[in-house]
């Protein structure tokens, strides 16, 4: 009970604006009584009618987000392990990243488009590019930065060099990665949205893009919504999980800040 | 007879939420007349910072009243300076020197800009730090940027300069310096100073008044003049009979109250 | 390591030379560096790509700029005003959560085919990039400065300009380094779903018409936004936060 009055007394401000913008809102649109311009009961009733669908395409976008996702780690951890280990070789093979990466993932779609046509796999592709980056990236930032006494601790322990990277590397640098891995969940999830919408075959991009040729501009907003409410959902998951997971790493920060 | 600058009645602070509040304060009182050099030594955790900041008005105590010239205080009143414990975290990473030392003269009213301006380059003299004034904090050691920290604290022609542990990291040798400028640049822009210290030489070098705190909650365990001649000397002072019984009673009251438990 | 650099890209360029001389992907998919390169320079005598180009460009830049100012000042006053802070969160977590080419129709519905739309959408998506940083940066202003200036005698608007705000700028710049991406993305994303011209547009449309050697020169006009962008921003930070980085170079040195 006293962690509720807790989060009450936070949310208190943020949850009356809300419910003032939505009455605005409402209010508003009674107004201007115009087809064009739903008011906030109307979002909600496309919500509760095109509820079950809504998920359904929300479920498509996120499977293709976590597909690329899932590609992109199995991919890109160990070639960011290597890269920021192996300086002989890494060394010429980041600066590819570094060129790449000012190249907004959305110009890769129409390449993709050529490819790979419209379907799933055109569109895995392009999140796979784009969340590629940020987990590469600060997997090296992550491996470089490791303290060097933990190759002193894998010569001495005689660990090969896959096991080094498996069973040190790894795990020492997992704070810094989380960190690329936390970008990249939100960029699957955005990419695998715009890639939906400009190769229109089905998820929630397309559901927004036929909303707006129907000229169903509450639904749009209900589709939005449902977006919004799902990154957020997501996004607190993954936060939940560091913060589990990599404990000891919070521990040790704040540790260090107070010093 | 010298007027009451600082007056310190019966005040008591405590810190943290309920349950959790710790007492710090417990009562204390004492006064500051103009011209006095007042050390505030007790023993460690016994709230001396938590003192001080309540004296500055950056803390509202929970009980009593601290009096500046005879008007209480519960903002930080004008006429006032404190140079605080961490020094190099409260200058101002992004100006120079010289800036930081112009940054303290806010409550100047009677000085246009080029008169700041060489009243900034005279403070910067007395604290011996020509020819850094173009320097950032952080380009110089830690000595001089206490320094800095110090002539900032002059800037304002405060009456009343509170000075918390304004010595405590820094070496033996540039600590005696830096005592001796103290006292100096009081006694030259004519300055009333309470300096919190741990250091008990220290405190019955530079004051003319010693304030020994008891532990947490504090209260005033004794308050007993320093009867010894000024100007200091590094060595004449601290070999002088005076120094040496005050030493010994101050050293051996702070020793007793590292030995009995705290109080409830 | 510059020099590694350029043979890192060298060896890239070539490896992609070589893939496309030797048909291991289809010529009309995978064209040669040198075709592309030529393709480009086309495109640029004609006009075709700088017209692009400078529409994009301006796009993100003013909508970036204007997303950064609308950040900031919402920062600043959620900073002042503990309350207004707390009351609009939901609101810029929904907006920060929303993909801008999502908006892009509801856009086009609102404000129709105007440039409007165009930096509309940008500052929609840019905004929350910068105001969160700057609101976590003044708001956790170290302490013992905010102490300094209350002793000082500066009011808490003074202290709010002249010692939280300068101490920010560092983390703020953070931000708008992610914004001006942002920026870029919400342009080229407003050019495909809206547009009839722009790189966004020339991207779908050379594609569309099988230039697929224009295609790639038009991606390596976006990309080079990216590094223009980036670049400004690198460049407007130093007076701001230049002193941080020369002090953490002062602490990896000791």
């Amino acid at each position: 009970m006293k962690a509720l009055s807790r989060i009450w007394s936070n949310a208190w401000p943020g949850a009356l604006f809300m419910l003032a913008l939505l009455a605005a809102w409402e209010i508003t649109a009674r107004r201007m009584a115009s087809p064009s311009f739903p008011g906030a009961l109307d979002m909600l009733s496309e919500l509760r009618q095109f509820g079950p669908e809504l998920l359904r395409e929300m479920g498509t976008t996120l499977w293709r987000a976590a597909a690329g996702l899932f590609l992109a780690l199995v991919t890109m951890l160990p070639l960011g392990i290597f890269i920021g280990r192996v300086r002989s070789v890494g060394d010429y093979i980041e600066p590819v990243f570094d060129m790449l990466r000012p190249l907004p993932a959305l110009a890769i779609i129409p390449l993709a488009m050529i490819f790979a046509g419209v379907g799933s796999t055109a569109k895995i592709m392009v999140i796979y590019y784009s969340v590629s980056f940020p987990i590469v990236l600060s997997t090296i930032d992550a491996v470089r930065g490791a303290h060097p006494m933990l190759s002193n601790v894998a010569r001495s322990l005689r660990l090969s060099r896959s096991e080094t990277m498996l069973q040190i590397d790894l795990p020492a640098a997992l704070p810094k990665i989380m960190v690329g891995v936390r970008i990249a969940v939100a960029l699957a999830i955005l990419v695998s949205v715009s890639a939906e919408m400009l190769l229109s075959t089905d998820g929630m991009g397309y559901f927004i893009v036929r909303a707006q040729q129907q000229f169903r501009i509450g639904l749009g907003m209900a589709a939005l919504l449902v977006i919004a409410v799902t990154a957020l959902v997501v996004n607190g998951v993954v936060a939940w999980a560091e913060r589990r997971f990599l404990r000891w790493n919070l521990e040790r920060q704040a540790a260090t800040a107070s010093n | 007879m010298n007027d009451v600058l600082l007056s310190v009645e019966n005040i008591a602070k405590s810190l943290g939420s309920p349950p959790q509040t710790i007492p710090i304060i417990g009562s204390v009182s004492f006064a500051a007349h103009s011209g006095d050099f007042i050390s505030i030594v007790g023993p460690s955790g016994c709230g001396k910072t938590t003192l001080l900041m309540c004296l500055a008005g950056l803390l509202k105590v929970d009980a009593g009243v601290v009096r500046f010239d005879g008007k209480p205080v519960d903002e930080p009143p004008e006429g006032l300076s404190v140079v605080f414990q961490d020094y190099s975290r409260s200058l101002l990473p992004w100006k120079s020197n010289f800036d930081n030392v112009l940054f303290g003269m806010k409550r100047i009213n009677d000085m246009d800009q080029a008169a700041k301006r060489a009243w900034a380059a005279e403070l910067m003299v007395s604290v011996g730090l020509k020819g850094f004034e173009s320097h950032y904090p952080w380009q110089v050691s830690g000595g001089m940027q206490q320094r800095v920290a110090i002539a900032r604290g002059l800037a304002a022609r405060s009456r009343l300069l509170l000075l918390d542990e304004p010595l405590a990291a820094v070496d033996a040798q540039t600590r005696a310096e830096m005592q001796d400028l103290l006292l100096e640049l009081a006694r030259k822009y004519n300055q009333t100073c309470v300096l919190v210290t741990h250091d008990v030489d220290e405190a019955v070098y530079m004051a003319n008044r010693i304030v020994v705190l008891s532990k947490r909650p504090t209260t005033v365990v004794v308050d007993i003049p320093v009867e010894l001649p000024k100007p200091r000397d590094q060595l004449k002072t601290r070999e002088d009979p005076t120094y040496l019984s005050l030493r010994h009673e101050v050293i051996t009251l702070i020793r007793s109250m590292r030995a009995a438990p705290a109080s409830a | 390591m510059w020099f590694k650099k350029c043979v890192s890209i060298a060896l890239f360029l070539l490896l992609w030379e070589g893939i496309a001389r030797l048909e291991l992907v289809p010529n009309e998919y995978f064209p040669p560096v040198t075709q592309i390169l030529l393709a480009g320079w086309e495109m640029l005598r004609s006009g075709e790509l700088l017209l692009a180009e400078a529409q994009t460009l301006l796009r993100a830049l003013a909508g970036g700029a204007l997303s950064v100012v609308l950040g900031l000042v919402m920062a600043l006053l959620g900073a002042r005003y503990e309350l207004l802070a707390r009351m609009w969160s939901p609101l810029v977590e929904i907006v920060r959560s929303i993909p801008p080419a999502a908006i892009v129709p509801l856009a086009i519905f609102a404000l129709g085919l105007t440039p409007t739309l165009f930096i509309g959408v940008v500052v929609f998506a840019g905004f929350t990039t910068v105001y969160l940083p700057a609101l976590n940066a003044l708001v956790n202003t170290e302490p013992v400065q905010i102490y300094v200036a209350r002793t000082l005698g500066y009011s808490r608007l003074e202290t709010l300009f002249l010692v939280r705000l300068p101490a920010a700028w560092p983390e703020i710049f953070t931000g708008i380094r992610v914004t001006a991406g942002v920026a870029l993305i919400a342009a080229v994303a407003s050019e495909m779903l809206a547009g009839k011209d722009g790189l966004g547009f020339l991207l779908f449309d050379t594609a569309f018409s099988l230039r697929i050697s224009e295609m790639f020169a038009a991606m390596l006009m976006a990309a080079l936004n990216g590094i223009l962008l980036n670049q400004l921003v690198v460049w407007l930070r130093n007076p701001f936060a230049g002193w941080q980085d020369r002090l953490a170079q002062l602490g990896d040195a000791r």
